[in-house]
């Protein structure tokens, strides 16, 4: 039997009086129960009852039953509200959706400025201006890795295709992976001109920091996925209008061949504006409770970190031109 | 897709708490934490612009009363404020307080509320009838017991990805102890079908009902897929019996089915009510604050479907399992 009612709790009546005498309330669950007032006073039963009708609190029963004992009012509401006789009202808490992301957006961004945007590839990206300032195995390298990780879009955006709490989003997720379906082709296109097939792609083993990254996404998509929902924003780069990598690529000389088809996939996400993907769900969801909420936030460092890692290790990795292929029948 | 733009999106938009706005000469500079940007702003405009910054930095005004308060620059409002948004400085000033939410405890109360009239409208207890006037036959009972036998040789793999969502840690450790809890009690209904010469070894391959089949995929689909329809819907399985299982004796001994058979299916009913297995649902949603209204209407219609699928396999237990040609168990070719 539930004894947990605590003081700040409003109880409700939980039906509605079929019978003054006997006393008999009809439950919503359909019941039909007598109340039989044993110790109590008829009086102050019906003065109980009365007071349940309108919500009232532990401390309120305990005046009506002043003369009952802590134990006797707590076992006399405990079996109430066991037969469903009462209900406590316990308000939701919690936050809009959009409250939430913009909470969340304020600190990805801050950890964006303190540790990705500060990492080596980045801020050679940036600086670019002649060929050799970010060496041509990085760019490469790059959309080496980045296929790798488009190869495996259906991995995290696939479990949250049947996303069941809200339908809008569903919705929304579903169109974006059919927008989103099929760009590692376009990768491959691109690879396909510095030499690399689609075989020895098959045969080549991702860096372990994207794997780490891609593996993050499908495990949040399948157990987490409104923490999911929240780094959409972030790898499809929602504050950007042009791609600094491709700019960069372009500034170091870059074949414009092998730039083609990279943009075709970036234009398509800036274009379709995936970056707002995440604004577009949060939008639609209405409520965050508690807990989610601070998950969320404890949750987001973690991203970020991975996503600092990813970009690092490409710099890192690529940066000798020898270790272009990470071919499995080669180790 | 169409996304939402700035203007959908913030109806009081607010500069982020931090964000400090500088004349300069000839433009105005906004620094926030590590980031700073410059808006360069015509000369005529450089103070309606101060003056919006200003406002949306100590003020909560709606765009519309800005583009009123700020004529000059009203067309410029929006884009300015889109870059602002881009830049991450703005947020919105007033958040509506999210309506139609509900409690979990508020939501569990008005499941077992459900609950009671969707069984009173759809469930028949047929095979609770046949019992109490001692008419049920033994290839029924025998059916049962097959039928229970595969649900709970089934439950920790329906239970087991209920654990890997992301939760409170007081939810996980009380989902972990309930499959914890259920582990292995296919072994003590295998002793009751070994008693009438039902070898559990070779049911391997056996396959359930349909509907006992429906009752395992809603409850591993949901474990997978919504965690809260799996915790809602976990008390319908756990509610104590004990009329039944008192029935379910008298019909056994009736029938001469011996004791071994009976009796591991009634220790495993009572290990249940031990554990007060029919408060977990209450205990599982009371550790949620908030649930939309939407996904609380998920939840009722799965609570629903469980009860009516529930009151089908009564059914198909009696219809199947007291055919004179059927396959008990069920295992095919």
């Amino acid at each position: 039997m539930d004894h947990n009612l605590s003081n700040s709790q409003t109880l409700f009546l939980n039906g509605s009086v079929i019978s003054e005498n006997p006393l008999i309330i009809k439950t919503r669950g359909e019941d039909e129960l007598e109340l039989d007032p044993n110790s109590i006073s008829d009086e102050k039963l019906r003065l109980l009852i009365g007071r349940f009708e309108n919500g009232c609190s532990y401390l309120d029963v305990a005046e009506v039953l002043s003369d009952q004992s802590r134990e006797q009012v707590e076992a006399l509401l405990a079996g109430l509200k066991y037969n469903g006789i009462i209900r406590p009202s316990i308000a939701a808490e919690g936050k809009t959706g959009m409250e939430v992301l913009l909470e969340i957006e304020d600190l990805s961004n801050r950890l964006l400025y303190e540790t990705l945007y500060r990492n080596t590839f980045w801020v050679n990206c940036i600086q670019a201006e002649k060929k050799g300032d970010v060496p041509d195995s990085v760019v490469h390298g790059m959309v080496i890795e980045n296929y790798h990780f488009l190869f495996r879009e259906s991995y995290f955006d696939a479990p949250v295709l049947s996303y069941v709490p809200n339908t809008r989003v569903r919705l929304a997720m579903n169109a974006f992976f059919a927008e989103e379906y099929g760009h590692d082709e376009l990768l491959l296109q691109a690879l396909n001109r510095i030499g690399l097939s689609r075989e020895d792609l098959q045969k080549t083993v991702p860096l372990p920091q994207t794997m780490a990254l891609c593996n993050a996404l499908a495990y949040w998509a399948h157990n987490d996925p409104i923490f999911f929902f929240t780094t959409l924003g972030v790898l499809e780069g929602k504050d950007i209008r042009q791609d600094s990598f491709l700019e960069a690529a372009k500034r170091v000389g870059i074949d414009s061949e092998f730039i083609k088809p990279v943009k075709a996939h970036s234009d398509i996400n800036l274009e379709g504006e995936h970056g707002s993907l995440t604004r577009k769900i949060f939008s639609e969801i209405p409520i965050v409770d508690v807990e989610t909420i601070k998950r969320l936030h404890a949750q987001t460092h973690l991203f970020i970190e991975l996503y600092d890692a990813f970009y690092t290790a490409v710099w890192q990795h690529y940066s000798d031109p020898k270790a272009l292929s990470r071919r499995i029948d080669l180790i | 897709m169409q996304a939402p733009t700035t203007a959908d999106l913030f109806t009081y938009p607010a500069l982020r708490p931090g964000v400090e706005v500088q004349e300069e000469e000839d433009r105005i500079a906004l620094i926030y934490r590590s980031q700073s940007c410059d808006i360069e702003v015509d000369p005529s405009s450089k103070d309606s612009v101060l003056a919006l910054f200003k406002s949306i930095k100590s003020s909560v005004k709606s765009t519309e009363q800005l583009r009123l308060e700020y004529p000059t620059i009203s067309e410029s409002i929006a884009p300015l404020l889109e870059e602002l948004d881009r830049l991450g400085l703005v947020t919105e000033g007033r958040f509506d307080r999210p309506a139609g939410a509900r409690s979990g405890a508020d939501l569990n109360a008005s499941l077992r509320d459900l609950a009671n009239r969707a069984m009173r409208r759809r469930c028949k207890s047929s095979l609770f009838n046949l019992m109490t006037a001692g008419t049920v036959t033994q290839a029924i009972l025998v059916g049962y017991a097959l039928e229970y036998y595969y649900l709970v040789r089934s439950a920790p793999g329906l239970i087991a990805p209920a654990m890997a969502h992301a939760d409170t840690r007081a939810s996980q450790r009380l989902i972990q102890r309930f499959l914890v809890s259920e582990l292995d009690h296919d072994l003590m209904l295998a002793e009751s079908l070994a008693s009438i010469g039902i070898d559990a070894a070779k049911l391997d391959h056996m396959q359930p009902l349909p509907s006992t089949f429906a009752l395992c995929s809603a409850l591993g689909v949901f474990a997978k897929q919504h965690l809260l329809s799996f915790k809602s819907i976990l008390f319908l399985f756990e509610i104590p019996s004990v009329d039944f299982n008192a029935a379910f004796v008298d019909n056994c001994l009736r029938l001469g089915l011996p004791e071994k058979f009976w009796k591991p299916i009634l220790r495993h009913a009572h290990i249940n009510d031990e554990l007060d297995h029919d408060d977990i649902t209450a205990e599982l949603l009371s550790g949620i604050t908030a649930i939309s209204a939407e996904e609380c209407l998920v939840v009722e219609k799965n609570l629903v479907l469980t009860i009516e699928t529930m009151a089908l396999q009564d059914e198909e237990i009696i219809e199947y399992y007291g055919r004179s040609n059927a396959l008990a168990p069920r295992v095919f070719g």
